[in-house]
């Protein structure tokens, strides 16, 4: 750890990225060869370390803070007896417009982050100062179509940084300059191909998920070398000609048939198999042209990590026509069910149910609703959900719950090993369901109908706990609206959360209590991280247009 | 172009700040009131188009619920009558498509463009209707106005005191029929920006007002007498939000020719802001 040194050379580099008179850079280059030889040893973000990631709970090296995405910190500094010492060590102003939904990584003595619309930024993380900041300008016909312009974070490797673009190229930056190393064209935007999601860094392999579920696009999730760019599989969530669960699909509706990857998944390294949640059949709103299930919409699949090919699915919602994405982030737990060791597969759905699956297998386990729904009479033993006629959406409308943001978005769920709970930032509220026309024109919405939600005092939310096992609530807070921002548990016995009010809070793990509590002034979207600055335990969360620290006062 | 852009600012500026009494969350749980209220108040337009066709399938289904079956208003204006957006396709299509800021008319993103022009053009075939004759008389109605002391909340063209809605431009937004209902029955419908809450105190101690905002852990409200309470909820005993009531008393007893001149007022307040 070579905090002075850093600093010393993010003081030198940060013109490099924004330009620089050529005498100054050749001496600042020359300096930054020195400081590299000197100090590249202490940022290399091994897949050694990403797979024990557990053992250094002073880093948050992945986006979900581990493979198994269970968002917890494993620190115990903070504990519900402290908690209300917390105070904000230092906030960074996010430099551009834009919402701001990144989960940041943190090691070796920074901070990287991703600013709206896909500009990456390096802090030093004692300070909060910039260390470097990355741009990548966009075309001015970008297409977004679906979603707001934003970016959830970067993947770590070694000493290089990995982040996805709104135009659907794959960056990979030196993490210590924010230099490009390589550069690759993921899919073309011109189509509605997109990212947003955080890459996801595996041993010598970026995964990358697609987003343009609204554009009738036909989805994927990739594998990059990391050293080079070269793809070195694609695995297509919407099966072609030939292919097992093409017979989902009528006649050409697979081509349009979505199925995008737009959120990081889960990797268990012990069976190199990956875990990614598939979204939102196309077009979303009117199922008449895609008669069948339409395989693997609205499920999750597991991946041969070296191979791309499927070892599994389990659809949540066959033949959706709610939108009802299953762009989650599994939650993998190792626990003993029915008097047995298992490896488990947790999620909180879209769809309002949670699911409990044997992730070595894919069988479903348990599965139970967690908020308000109206559409399904329960699930049969398979895991099928037991539809109730007339909820699909109609030209008049069809008043159905949840709303097509459903029960729980893309944000993270959480679970903590210590309570055997889940904990999940969960939406009440419904929404009248149109089914319009649908037309394909690449690069155009392909939706074909949409909702009209209930909000005000009509919809509301709610942070829950529910038992891993059983999916039984164990107990909640009430949010006056439904929230847009994720769930961290930790050791230390708290899980931290925010709200659209502007609330991050902690509350105790295995009460609900909300113990502490700080008006950050804006809408959190974001998902909470612990780590150690110095030894001693911080967390952080982006709301409105800024990143807040928060340590122990002492 | 410019001419759009100008007229699209200008609505927005004038909407932003007319508070209103409904969100579009309302107004769907309220589908049915509006319905039957604008048929009983025979607001209705001329013989619309066949319901087969797109623009008048999209437009009962999706605006019907504020702006009438056949276009005779309620929670919404009439569009059965010379427009406020005026009668360019293109312009009223993007008015439909962005929706209008600070007002309960929500953006189409649900529509492609086809269904967005032919719901235009359904709207630009309804019945060009003069606007009725309302029985009362606006001058009289700004007496009542003035004498049953409705400036005490409520702002028009930035006189008064703003507890309630700010009524500026209340007869371009409401159709005659629904300003006499909130007369009559102020509690039937209330947006959430005015939701009557009640809060009991751990003293034992109660206070009433309109809600101003809340989250999980606080709420601030203000009451009667515009002065404003803030609390920390672990400071309340009770927190009872009262969804059919609102701070408005009832213009029921109002003299018959009174209130007719009241709503002719009130539906005359098309203004700009000062």
């Amino acid at each position: 750890m070579k905090p002075a040194l850093l600093g010393r050379r993010a003081a030198d580099r940060i013109p490099v990225t924004v330009g620089l008179a050529s005498m100054e850079l050749a001496l600042c280059l020359a300096l930054c060869v020195s400081l590299f030889l000197t100090s590249a040893a202490s940022s290399q973000v091994t897949f050694q370390r990403l797979r024990n990631s557990a053992a250094e709970p002073g880093s948050w090296l992945t986006y979900s803070g581990s493979y198994s995405s269970q968002r917890f910190s494993s620190l115990r500094e903070i504990t519900p007896d402290n908690v209300g010492r917390l105070r904000a060590t230092w906030v960074y102003q996010i430099q551009s417009p834009g919402l701001v939904e990144t989960t940041p990584l943190v090691a070796d003595g920074m901070m990287i982050l991703t600013e709206p619309p896909n500009n990456v930024t390096a802090l030093d993380l004692k300070t909060g100062r910039s260390l470097w900041s990355w741009r990548h300008p966009l075309p001015e016909d970008v297409r977004t179509l679906g979603f707001p312009p934003v970016n959830r974070g970067v993947a770590w490797l070694g000493d290089t940084v990995y982040v996805g673009t709104l135009d659907a190229y794959l960056f990979a930056l030196d993490a210590h300059s924010g230099a490009v190393r390589w550069q690759t064209q993921v899919a073309d935007n011109k189509t509605g191909h997109s990212i947003t999601a955080a890459p996801l860094a595996i041993d010598g392999k970026v995964i990358v998920g697609i987003s343009g579920g609204e554009a009738g696009i036909r989805g994927f999730l990739d594998a990059y070398d990391a050293a080079t760019g070269k793809l070195l599989w694609r695995f297509w969530t919407i099966p072609g000609p030939g292919e097992p669960g093409n017979e989902t699909w009528k006649g050409d509706s697979w081509k349009t048939g979505a199925g995008a990857t737009w959120i990081t998944g889960s990797y268990d390294p012990e069976i190199d198999t990956l875990y990614w949640g598939i979204g939102n059949p196309g077009p979303d709103w009117n199922g008449d042209v895609r008669p069948g299930d339409n395989l693997y919409t609205s499920s999750v699949v597991a991946l041969d990590a070296t191979s791309g090919k499927l070892r599994w699915h389990f659809q949540f919602t066959p033949h959706d026509t709610h939108d009802w994405d299953a762009n989650q982030v599994p939650l993998l737990v190792d626990a003993t069910v029915d008097d047995r060791p298992r490896k488990l597969l947790a999620t909180p759905n879209r769809n309002g149910f949670y699911y409990l699956l044997d992730r070595a297998n894919g069988q479903f386990l348990t599965g139970v609703p967690y908020i308000r729904q109206t559409w399904a009479r329960g699930l049969d033993e398979s895991g099928r959900p037991i539809v109730i006629p007339g909820t699909e959406p109609s030209v008049e409308g069809t008043l159905v719950y949840p709303s097509l943001q459903g029960a729980t978005n893309w944000y993270s769920p959480s679970y903590s090993p210590e309570t055997g709970m889940v904990y999940v930032a969960a939406r009440e509220m419904g929404a009248v369901y149109f089914k319009g026309e649908a037309d394909y024109e690449p690069g155009e919405y392909f939706m074909a109908g949409g909702e009209q939600a209930r909000s005000g005092d009509d919809a509301y939310g709610a942070i829950r706990a529910l038992d891993l096992r059983t999916g039984e609530k164990k107990w909640e807070l009430w949010l006056r609206t439904p929230p847009w921002s994720g769930v961290m548990s930790t050791a230390g016995g708290l899980v931290f959360g925010g709200d659209q009010e502007g609330n991050f809070f902690a509350l105790d793990a295995a009460t609900g209590k909300t113990l502490w509590r700080f008006q950050t002034g804006g809408p959190l979207r974001s998902n909470p991280i612990a780590f150690e600055i110095d030894g001693h335990q911080h967390v952080a969360t982006a709301a409105g247009g800024a990143l807040f620290v928060f340590g122990l006062e002492r | 172009m410019k001419k759009t852009s100008h007229r699209r600012s200008k609505s927005n500026l004038a909407t932003l700040a007319v508070l209103s009494t409904l969100t579009p969350v309302t107004l769907v749980t309220l589908m049915s009131v509006a319905l039957l209220s604008v048929l009983a108040s025979g607001a209705v337009g001329q013989t619309p188009t066949t319901a087969d066709d797109l623009g008048t399938r999209l437009f009962r289904a999706q605006c019907s619920r504020c702006h009438g079956v056949f276009g005779g208003g309620g929670e919404g204006p009439p569009l059965d009558r010379p427009l406020h957006h005026g009668d360019d396709p293109a312009v009223l299509q993007t008015v439909v498509k962005n929706g209008i800021l600070g007002t309960q008319m929500p953006e189409a993103w649900q529509m492609n463009d086809r269904e967005i022009a032919a719901v235009v053009a359904h709207v630009l075939g309804l019945g060009r209707v003069a606007s009725e004759p309302l029985p009362g008389h606006p001058e009289r109605g700004l007496e009542v106005y003035r004498s049953e002391g409705c400036e005490a909340c409520h702002v028009i063209a930035g006189a008064g005191f703003a507890l309630g809605p700010e009524l500026t431009q209340v007869g371009a937004r409401r159709a005659p029929a629904i300003l006499r209902e909130h007369l009559v029955d102020p509690g039937a419908v209330v947006d959430d920006r005015y939701r009557v809450v009640a809060l009991t105190l751990s003293s034992g101690a109660r206070v009433r007002g309109v809600r101003v905002n809340e989250d999980a852990f606080t709420i601030q409200i203000r009451d009667l007498n515009h002065r404003l309470h803030s609390f920390d909820k672990a400071d309340l005993t009770a927190v009872n939000r009262e969804p059919r009531a609102s701070l408005m008393p009832s213009y029921r007893q109002l003299d018959a020719s009174a209130l007719d001149d009241l709503v002719a007022y009130l539906a005359s307040l098309q203004g700009e802001k000062p």
